[in-house]
């Protein structure tokens, strides 16, 4: 699962850096140009559930005030007809 | 590279083209931008976001039959490349986990699958045995073909007008507001005003949450050096309140004071447009004799003098808010230098006074000339995305019929059968139920009265959103001779009491037009097929009524006795679009809005060939052909220069007047309290409402990973203060109670929004939690539609964080 994602930094340099050195060691992310104190990201996962937890781990880092959720592709990810009749008869 | 590694190489550029778009703020409103590049893998296409009525537009990716992609779409006008988190999810929306691909009927306690052909075997037997017990339940999720279709079907094949859709749970009092003051529905303004308002007024709305595209609009221009002064008049602080200058803070029904204190100011202080008025204007008031939309007409000197007690102080004492601010409202309005807008949705429609203060919110831009410059309107919002193009144009309303027809005027009807070769008498002149009443009639057993039988809900979900739902919707479990069909994509708290399950496609999955907030008709093909055998609700409706066709059911044939959906090929030759595997041989989208456009005629809200639509991102009603054979939208109505419709040298002239002279109406109404108001066995206001991460009633929004997990579950908000007194802590367990039902909910102190004292706030996003088992059905008199905003409810804590530790 790919997204693209808009990290606002803090204001404060140090605590900016220690996030973007944080960000820089993680697998998963992939940044772009900073413009300001905003930073583009690319986040790329195997589930939805990791695309989350890893977006909210950067919403918590002290040095990043919020992050947006710009772009997103969607996996494969079907269900069956079968689950869905016994779901319904439960 | 493979096609898997090129692909992946694909995404990750666009996403970050994306990212990198929005952080340099490039664009006139910082957008996320991605290209759709002839050489990608992914066939781009354009289509109208499903959620909100804000109508944004996206770039849809598909690749081997999946949609892998959503962008903004950088060529609409009305998002200019910006989408909400839900719009960047809306692909999601299709490959939820649980889709429906089967019929399934209930038998006893299970649920059997079954084929279509039994499915319509089913229905039609239903219809045949009592079409006046018979009722069809849409909403302003129809696309205006399938809503089209559906009252075609009603109204011109059973005779039958009981049809009404959700979005009278959510503007119909906006409509009866619009009509009550021009005569005619729908906003005169569009989004363009927010591009040039100096002032902009929430009147108990929260577009922050419910339309971001919209109030990013406002907020980016700010952000750009433009002064905007915004101002928000709430029962409770919310997101959009984090933006505003003020926040005035109202008790329950104090928007209809405040709005009487600024005319009262208006008037006292003489800054009131007195040319406007005289040259624009009647005055009207509510004729307790006869209650109706028309009112009684007034005096100006009676409507000073009904305004007279309005002072700023008596004002405070009725709505909470400070005199002063009522002063500062007066001023704004008083200010014709200045160009206003007001918006609103949910806040003055769910409302017992709905449709008065809608007229009276239209009635201070017109008492005060803020009117028909660009930046100064009254514009109300739609929570749904089709809720003005498929409810309040095609008029898939109890006593409407298209083009602002109504069923109970003899010409109109007239009209209509002409328009569909029916024979004279085939339209039913009596309105059928409305929402609440027809629920009421089907939740009540036969011999008790409960004269509906049988209710067909498609595109909506009322197990979930009727108010009271104890009694307007559960209490059918058990009666034998109910029988509720269901046409969804997901299993919803709808489909828990269903007899017949008929799974839908949806969205790109199928050809769909709707028409957004201001007055914007949006077209889009189908991109993707839909899982199993999920088929389009347009099909559905045509599949049945040739059903009963073949059944020798005389309503579904015309005076020459063809079938009432004849669809022919370019050869004239026709073709049997009832079945499935000829339905897509022709485009009956387009045969369906093709019939339908001479109506739109009728009340100025001209449609341009369905071609133009193709081609566009939508366009404005009316739109009119041009000397050169182009088609023009129209920006602001009634307005010299914008509007085609009126006439030289008027400068304003409300065409659709109700007193036929070109006139709006100016409404004075008296301040009512709510419905019900707290007391002490129930003594906090409880109101409900949407938040951003979830669209309506959840169905969809929930099934997206993203969202679910950014907003689980619905929760109470409490004041701090009531809090501590009952010794709830956040996190905290409690049940809440009115005289309706109760709910276990988990607290949270004062939450994403700030309710005052007394007040608590619920989403009712959740199916698992249903918040409308207590919500109230007191509905305005005019647009019965209810007040979900205001319920008296009391509050306990039943576990703590603490306990639930151990
Ligand atoms: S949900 Fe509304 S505001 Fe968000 S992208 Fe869709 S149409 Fe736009």
């Amino acid at each position: 699962m790919i997204s693209g994602l808009v990290a606002t930094l803090n204001t404060d340099v140090e605590l900016a850096q220690s996030a973007l050195q944080a960000i820089g060691l993680h697998p998963a992310l992939e940044s772009g140009p900073q413009k300001g104190c905003r930073l583009p990201l690319v986040l790329e996962t195997r589930t939805p559930a990791e695309s989350h937890d890893l977006t909210n781990w950067l919403g918590e880092l002290l040095g990043v005030e919020h992050v947006d959720v710009v772009y997103v592709d969607l996996g494969d990810d079907s269900g069956s007809f079968e689950k869905l009749v016994s779901h319904l008869n439960k | 590279m493979t096609m898997d590694q090129d692909r992946r190489h694909f995404i990750r550029s666009a996403a970050m083209s994306a990212a990198t778009a929005i952080a340099s703020g490039s664009g006139p409103f910082s957008l996320p931008i991605v290209h759709a590049t002839e050489s990608s893998p992914i066939s781009w296409k354009k289509a109208p976001c499903r959620f909100c009525g804000t109508g944004c537009h996206v770039q849809v990716g598909v690749e081997n039959g999946r949609v892998v992609a959503i962008a903004g779409d950088q060529d609409a006008e009305v998002n200019k490349g910006l989408l909400c988190v839900k719009g960047y999810h809306v692909g999601s929306v299709l490959y939820g986990k649980d889709r429906l691909t089967r019929p399934l009927l209930r038998r006893g306690d299970r649920y059997e699958a079954i084929s279509w052909d039994q499915a319509l075997d089913v229905i039609a037997s239903r219809i045949e045995a009592a079409p006046e017990r018979f009722a069809l339940y849409g909403s302003g999720q129809w696309t205006i073909p399938e809503g089209y279709a559906a009252q075609k079907f009603m109204k011109g094949g059973l005779s039958n007008n009981h049809i009404d859709p959700n979005a009278r749970l959510c503007m119909a009092s906006a409509v009866t507001g619009f009509l009550a003051t021009y005569g005619v529905d729908e906003p005169a303004g569009c989004f363009d005003d927010l591009d040039h308002c100096d002032v902009l007024i929430l009147w108990g709305n929260n577009p922050a949450e419910m339309h971001p595209v919209l109030f990013s609009r406002v907020v980016d221009r700010r952000s750009r050096g433009a002064s905007v002064e915004m101002i928000d008049i709430s029962t409770r602080r919310t997101r959009s309140t984090e933006q505003c200058q003020h926040y005035l803070e109202m008790k329950p029904n104090g928007d209809v004071a405040i709005a009487n204190g600024i005319a009262h100011l208006l008037l006292k202080n003489g800054t009131y447009d007195r040319a406007f008025v005289e040259s624009h204007c009647n005055f009207k008031a509510p004729n307790p004799d006869k209650p109706n939309l028309h009112g009684k007409s007034i005096r100006f000197d009676e409507y000073r003098q009904l305004l007279e007690p309005y002072t700023p102080e008596y004002v405070e004492k009725l709505s909470g808010v400070p005199a002063e601010q009522i002063r500062m409202l007066g001023d704004r309005f008083g200010n014709r230098d200045l160009k206003i807008t007001s918006l609103w949705c949910m806040g003055m429609n769910q409302h017992t006074m709905g449709t008065a203060i809608n007229t009276m919110v239209h009635g201070l831009h017109l008492l005060s000339g803020h009117f028909g410059r660009p930046g100064d309107a009254p514009t109300s919002l739609t929570g749904q995305p089709s809720a003005c193009g498929t409810v309040r144009e095609v008029g898939t309303l109890a006593h409407a019929l298209p083009g602002g027809r109504l069923v109970a005027k003899p010409e109109h009807r007239q009209q209509t059968e002409a328009f569909w070769n029916l024979p004279e008498g085939r339209v039913n002149p009596k309105p059928g139920y409305h929402t609440v009443k027809m629920w009421e009639q089907f939740c009540t057993p036969a011999d008790q009265g409960g004269d509906i039988d049988t209710i067909w809900v498609q595109v909506t979900n009322p197990g979930q959103t009727l108010p009271n739902l104890h009694k307007l919707f559960n209490a059918k479990q058990g009666l034998k001779e109910k029988f509720l069909i269901v046409s969804d994509v997901y299993p919803t708290a709808t489909t828990q009491l269903a007899d017949l399950i008929l799974p839908s496609a949806m969205w790109v999955e199928k050809n769909g037009v709707f028409g957004n907030s201001e007055r914007r008709t949006q077209q889009w093909f189908k991109m993707v097929e839909p899982p199993g055998e999920a088929r389009d609700d347009l099909w559905q409706t045509l599949a049945v009524a040739h059903r009963l066709f073949d059944r020798g059911f005389a309503g579904m044939r015309d005076k020459e006795g063809r079938f009432l959906f004849e669809v022919v090929d370019d050869s004239g030759t026709p073709v049997p679009a009832w079945q499935w595997e000829h339905y897509y041989d022709v485009n009956v989208d387009k045969h369906l809005f093709e019939e339908y456009r001479p109506f739109t005629r009728l009340k100025h809200k001209d449609l341009a060939p369905y071609d133009e639509y193709v081609r566009t991102r939508g366009m404005r009603w009316p739109v009119v052909e041009q000397s050169d054979g182009t088609w023009a939208e129209t920006r602001f109505r009634f307005v010299e220069g914008y509007d085609p419709y009126v006439e030289e040298g008027s400068e304003i002239q409300f065409y659709h007047s109700t007193t036929q002279d070109h006139r709006a109406q100016l409404w004075f109404h008296p301040y009512e309290p709510p419905a019900e108001v707290p007391d002490v066995a129930y003594p906090l206001m409880m109101t409900t409402g949407r938040v951003l991460e979830h669209w309506h009633s959840g169905s969809m929004t929930r099934r997206i990973p993203q969202l679910s997990q950014a907003m689980p579950s619905a929760y109470v908000e409490m004041n701090p203060d009531d809090a501590r007194e009952r010794g709830i802590h956040s996190g905290d367990q409690v049940v809440i109670r009115s005289r309706r039902g109760e709910l276990k909910l988990v607290a949270w102190v004062n939450g994403r929004g700030r309710p005052p004292r007394g007040t608590v706030f619920v989403p009712f996003f959740d199916e698992t939690l249903l918040i409308n088992e207590l919500t109230l059905d007191a509905l305005d008199p005019f647009s019965k539609q209810p007040d979900y905003k205001k319920s008296a409810v009391e509050v306990t804590k039943i576990v703590t964080v603490h306990d639930k530790k151990e």
